[in-house]
């Protein structure tokens, strides 16, 4: 047994070593530096994700071609599709770093040991969009989940931030355990965790001959694919597996909220893809009834429960639910279209539900409680930028145009329309008119309502502002610009091609 | 397929039998002369009835969890041990990395105090 | 200048031209209001802020916009009259966006937006002058959000692209919501929820229609000569027209889906109202002619009789309603969901007629609700009252203003002379020719109202002159944001009309007269674009669903022609209109109202509307 590496090898994990590097540096910085940590530990980890940012993108240069660049056997892939999904979830990553100082300095987090948290967390989600196998799913889930249990503890002098960080360890350790019993019974009707073999065994989307294991195995694959769809449905917070979302996403420290509410999904989604659409593409009619029923019944719960939530991070929640719905529409429809969608909606994603996350986490570090609605009135009086800004991203959230929210909402349910359910895109848009309920009553408060007496200007701070001026931009951007869609279009290229 | 398995089956069988017979030889030829210190349940000298809710002190916690650690993967080293000569370099350079991973994490526990006990 | 795509779409010139002069248009407005965003708000030394620069700016781009579209207007090709078959779409502008998906940025004109975009920038012109005189209140927000709805309507009026289309059909509604939910009176929040939950609901329904429509057509293609050329089986056209009914209908305040309408009309503050009445209600009613009816016929044809019986009903609602109202700007309100219901009649005519007279009375209605909701203000401003039993006299005491109220309330009123008289006239010559008993009955409805109107008209004006309401105080609530402040002060004005409120009236005036002596300059504009529509729709009736149509690119004044075939055979000399303008009584099957009525109406149309027709 000799291991044959090549550069595309190490190159296909160079973006993952660096956040990783990077975690070990701010590890070392808490250790030694002991002035100015939070900005230096802030410098560190925006430098190291740019860096895995300029790697990933040489990476999407080099790997122009359709088909994985590692061959078969690999147990990760450099290809394009990975490297999309690892600029959404560098983009989410940035993003709430770039709000977090404010927040660290006022509960006194420990800023190096916080942000290199955040980074293997970051780590282990891009090796999870990188992986093409059911084993390193399995740990790069673990790799991520474990950083994130932490990081919901974090605030341990806050009972609701313990139970966060405990309800997620409990409820996600025992997903964990319904995900690897599918991988189990999948790799004991396939006789593989790899799944390009698994395609080869189970035939692909072109239909090729399926080998006598499919017959034989028949029930381990049915079993199998409704207990990976458990285990993935309850990362993404998806009905009725969304019990722990709210309480998690309420207790965390809202940095945490942040990332994880985008980051989680961005990460799980391209998995989700590449073991449904991709190896278990030719067994799409046993999965597409259970994604169907989950998609419908997410939408209606998601926007149904936000529209009576007056706490910000337990309506952001419910919406979050609500989205997830909506990408998973996208994704059952399996199609080239769908798989695009997915890809598209987290960049988007990144930009608008970590945005309106800032609004929370301005208000939490000047001591206010910003996860209250309530003290939004007027708010528009006290920082024009922040509810303007926060305007844009209710208004994306819910899906108006010219808002990028609209296009990825678009290509959505035109995914699910081409495939022919049209359904599940009425389903979809009537939902969506529900969800106005809710993120316009954020709107009316900051903008319609009159501010309180005496209530004080508030001053987001020179990276806040900058952070929410670039979500802004970007919300309009890439929704108008084409050259974004026809960047996740290459990218779903690379995916579904090894397919036919 | 199933054939492969059959080994692991007579290891089964086997691990079970041997524990089975020497267990059940001690149960029946070993002399038994009981007292009360050896019926109590720690025979160490510990009370058996206290309030559960006991406060240890955290220091223990933090040891054993570095033991952990670090035990857990000194004990990577042995298969890597087992296949360097046909790793070459490449294992070299893996080890390397590992080794330094490991030393920040042990830097890291040095500075943060957690192998200060008092 | 704009280099939107990457491959061009085969057989579509991907061509902005130079310069873009529609592009120019239609940002024009948004860039200014983006513009009067970055600039500085000085704050005044006695409170308040110093907005006439602000002002400035806002008016010279409303401006600007509307003088940019009459050179539109002025070098429209007018074409061949006699040729019913031919649908131009002139100085296009088509750039590739996302192929894939059929996405593109295709702007052009024809004979249905040619007199709607001027009227849009016209009637936003005036909007926007009125918010310089009456919004003092954050009116940097109000301008520059009025700027960008107007962009947002100009690019429903001129999008050829189903998608483009439906982002600027979306775009226009969250300046609206704004502009009545913060600058609104009393229950605003009430009115603007019910106004966007109403309108979008609609909107996400047609958009599913669009996916529907984008992974149906051949070529994953929504540009609408594609999908003229290609429309949906006749059992998904029933599907596809009535989601795009129900956004349409309900923007439009179709009959039982009106009922945000009066709300949002009284809650908004009038600059808002004239652009959600007169402007914006029309994006929807055009928007039925422009996409639902060509490319559903066959659906068309199928729900036109339904469809009138609710119009009907609509107008009938709306004159009963607006005959029991206190409140003077509510009874507008109804008066303009009833005129609406009417112009959608005349649509689902689906007749040449029909059609001609709704656009000539979509531009009529626009420009006439603009004058009657502008003068509430100035009434408001004078009285300190909007309700009709506490004031009476106004002739009196303000003759000039009384003379304009009468000229529009004479225009409301469809005085022959005046521009509404010629459209709903045209109307119900339509209607009749579809259905005689329809036309009657809306005939007959238009007696509620004259009705409603005189008691609107008699209540402010005649009687003597009423005790003065007490001057607004000064510490003024929410509710009177709306007061009419002039020029920045807050108090009740004593004089009569000064020169610059008519400013805003006198120009609407001209336009009201002008349309109704003058209309051949309109209709020989919109004749040919609507005949070509009529033509599509009578494919549709002969069961076929298919009004296959060809896409031609004319090279010269680089015209885009769409070849509809009618589905009859061209060579019969009745199919060619000889005179768009005179309806073709001897097709139609004379019913027991029809012969009685039919020798009048020929004459009549003969000598009001067109007088040198051979």
């Amino acid at each position: 047994m000799t291991i044959h590496l090549t550069a595309a090898d190490y190159g296909a994990v160079l973006p993952i070593m660096i956040v990783l590097g990077g975690a070990l540096c701010l590890l070392l910085t808490d250790a030694f530096v002991k002035v100015h940590e939070t900005e230096i530990a802030t410098g560190i980890s925006l430098a190291t994700l740019l860096l895995a940012f300029a790697a990933s993108a040489h990476l999407w240069a080099v790997n122009a071609g359709p088909a994985f660049p590692q061959g078969a056997g690999a147990m990760i892939t450099g290809d394009r599709f990975g490297q999309f999904f690892n600029f959404a979830l560098l983009l989410s990553s940035a993003l709430a770093i770039l709000i977090a100082p404010p927040y660290i300095r006022t509960s006194h987090f420990d800023a190096g040991e916080f942000l290199s948290l955040i980074l293997f967390a970051t780590a282990g989600m891009m090796l999870m969009a990188a992986s093409l196998n059911l084993m390193v799913i399995f740990l790069s889930i673990e790799l991520l989940s474990l950083a994130l249990y932490i990081l919901s503890g974090f605030d341990r002098n806050r009972p609701r931030s313990q139970e966060a960080g405990f309800k997620y360890f409990l409820l996600s350790s025992f997903a964990s355990a319904f995900l690897i019993y599918g991988m189990a019974l999948i790799y004991g009707a396939t006789g593989s965790t790899n799944l390009i073999r698994i395609v080869n065994v189970l035939g692909g989307h072109a239909g090729t001959v399926a080998s006598t294991h499919t017959v034989l195995s028949s029930p381990f694959v049915l079993i199998g694919i409704a207990l990976m769809a458990v285990g993935f449905a309850f990362k993404l917070s998806i009905v009725p597996f969304h019990m722990w979302t709210p309480d998690v996403y309420q207790g965390a420290p809202t940095p945490v909220t942040a990332f994880m509410s985008v980051a989680t999904k961005a990460a799980v989604f391209p998995a989700f893809l590449r073991v449904f659409n991709l190896a278990l593409g030719a067994e799409s009619h046993r999965w597409f009834g259970i994604l169907w029923a989950l998609a419908i019944v997410t939408m209606i719960v998601g926007n149904v429960l936000a529209l009576s939530q007056s706490s910000m991070k337990r309506l952001l929640a419910y919406s979050g639910i609500a989205h997830a719905g909506y990408v998973l529409v996208a994704m059952s429809a399996n199609n080239r279209l769908g798989a695009t969608a997915v890809a598209f909606y987290f960049i988007v994603y990144a930009f608008m539900n970590i945005g309106a996350f800032a609004l929370v986490l301005v208000l939490e570090s000047r001591g206010e409680a910003g996860d209250e609605i309530a003290t939004y009135r007027g708010l528009f009086a006290r920082s024009p930028l922040l509810a303007v800004a926060t305007g844009v991203f209710m208004f994306s959230l819910a899906g108006f145009p010219p808002t990028a929210g609209f296009f990825a909402k678009y290509y959505a349910f035109a995914a699910a329309v081409q495939a022919g359910h049209t359904e599940l895109a009425i389903i979809g848009v009537i939902t969506s008119v529900i969800s106005l309920g809710y993120y316009l009553r954020v709107v009316v408060l900051m903008f319609m309502q009159p501010v309180e007496a005496g209530a004080e200007q508030v001053r987001a701070g020179p990276l806040s502002d900058f952070m929410l001026t670039a979500s802004v931009a970007g919300l309009f951007v890439v929704g108008l610009v084409p050259w974004f869609y026809n960047l996740a279009v290459q990218a779903v290229q690379s995916f579904f091609h090894f397919t036919t | 397929m199933l054939k492969e398995y059959v080994y692991v089956l007579i290891l089964f069988v086997l691990a079970a039998g041997l524990t089975f017979t020497l267990l059940g030889l001690t149960f029946i030829l070993g002399p038994r002369r009981p007292t009360a210190q050896k019926l109590a349940p720690y025979e160490s000298g510990m009370r058996d009835i206290e309030p559960p809710s006991r406060r240890f002190p955290i220091k223990f916690y933090v040891v054993a969890m570095l033991f952990l650690l670090f035990d857990i993967e000194a004990i990577s080293f042995f298969p890597w041990a087992v296949v360097l000569r046909r790793l070459h370099f490449f294992g070299f350079m893996e080890i390397f990395v590992f080794v330094m991973v490991l030393l920040v994490g042990y830097v890291y526990a040095w500075q943060k105090g957690a192998l200060d006990w008092h | 200048m704009l280099t939107l795509g990457i491959a061009p779409v085969p057989g579509m010139a991907n061509e902005l031209g130079f310069p873009p002069l529609l592009t120019i248009l239609l940002f024009l407005p948004a860039t200014a209001g983006l513009l009067l965003l970055l600039l500085p708000s000085r704050p005044r030394p006695e409170g308040g802020y110093s907005w006439f620069p602000v002002k400035c700016l806002a008016q010279t781009a409303a401006l600007a916009t509307f003088g940019l579209s009459v050179y539109f207007l002025v070098e429209f090709h007018l074409g061949n009259l006699g040729r019913s078959s031919h649908w131009a779409i002139q100085f296009p502008e088509h750039g590739t966006w996302l192929p894939s998906l059929g996405i593109s940025y295709f702007l052009g004109v024809d004979g249905l937006n040619v007199w709607l975009v001027p009227l849009c920038t016209g009637v936003m012109a005036v909007a926007i002058f009125a918010a310089c005189l009456m919004i003092n209140r954050r009116a940097k927000a109000f301008l520059a959000l009025m700027l960008i709805a107007e962009t947002g309507m100009l690019g429903v009026f001129l999008s050829w692209n189903l998608f483009l289309f439906y982002v600027f059909w979306e775009l226009m509604l969250v300046p609206a919501y704004f502009l009545v939910g913060v600058w609104g009176e009393g229950r605003r929040i009430q009115a603007t929820t019910k106004f966007v939950i109403y309108t979008i609901f609609g909107s996400f329904i047609m958009l599913v229609a669009i996916f529907y429509l984008y992974a149906t057509t051949p070529g994953h293609n929504l540009d609408f000569p594609a999908l003229l050329a290609h429309p949906p089986s006749t059992s998904a056209q029933t599907w596809l027209f009535l989601a795009f009914l129900l956004a349409l209908g309900i923007k439009a305040a179709l009959f039982p889906f009106h009922s945000w309408a009066p709300d949002t009309y009284v809650e908004a503050p009038v600059p808002a109202t004239v652009l959600i009445a007169s402007v914006m209600g029309k994006t929807a009613t055009f928007a039925i002619v422009r996409f639902a009816l060509p490319l559903f016929p066959h659906a068309a044809n199928q729900f036109s009789g339904l469809l009138s019986i609710l119009a009907i009903l609509g107008i009938l609602y709306g004159a009963t309603m607006a005959l029991v109202q206190i409140d003077i700007k509510r009874v507008l309100a109804y008066s303009s969901i009833s005129h609406m219901n009417l112009i959608l009649l005349g649509i689902f005519a689906l007749n040449q007629q029909g059609l001609d007279g709704s656009i000539l009375q979509m531009v009529n209605h626009g420009v006439i609700m603009a004058g009657l909701f502008i003068m509430v203000a100035i009434v408001y401003a004078r009285s300190g009252t909007r309700r009709l039993d506490e004031m009476s006299g106004l002739a009196k005491a303000f003759p000039v203003m009384g003379g304009f109220l009468l000229l529009l309330f004479l225009a409301a009123m469809d005085l022959p002379g005046l521009g509404s008289f010629a459209g709903e006239f045209t109307i119900l010559v339509g209607v009749f020719l579809s259905n005689a008993w329809f036309a009657t009955i809306a005939a007959l409805v238009t007696i509620l109202a004259a009705w409603y109107m005189v008691r609107w008209f008699q209540g402010i004006v005649h009687g003597p002159v009423g005790e003065q309401a007490p001057e607004p105080t000064a510490d003024a609530s929410d509710e009177a944001w709306t007061v009419y402040e002039f020029p920045v002060r807050r108090q009740r004005l004593t004089k009569d009309l000064r020169w610059i409120e008519m400013a805003m009236i006198v120009p609407l005036a001209a336009v009201v007269i002008w349309l109704g002596v003058i209309p051949k300059p309109f209709t020989d504009r919109t004749a040919p674009t609507v005949a070509a529509v009529a033509g599509v729709l009578r494919s549709g009736a002969h069961g076929s669903g298919s009004a296959a149509g060809t896409v031609a690119l004319q090279p010269k004044r680089m015209k885009l022609v769409v070849q509809v075939d009618n589905g009859v055979d061209s060579s019969q000399p009745s199919q060619q209109m000889p005179c768009i303008w005179l309806p073709n009584l001897a097709k139609t099957k004379p019913s027991l109202p029809g012969r009685l009525t039919k020798r009048i109406t020929t004459r009549l149309t003969h000598q009001m509307t067109h007088g040198s027709c051979q």
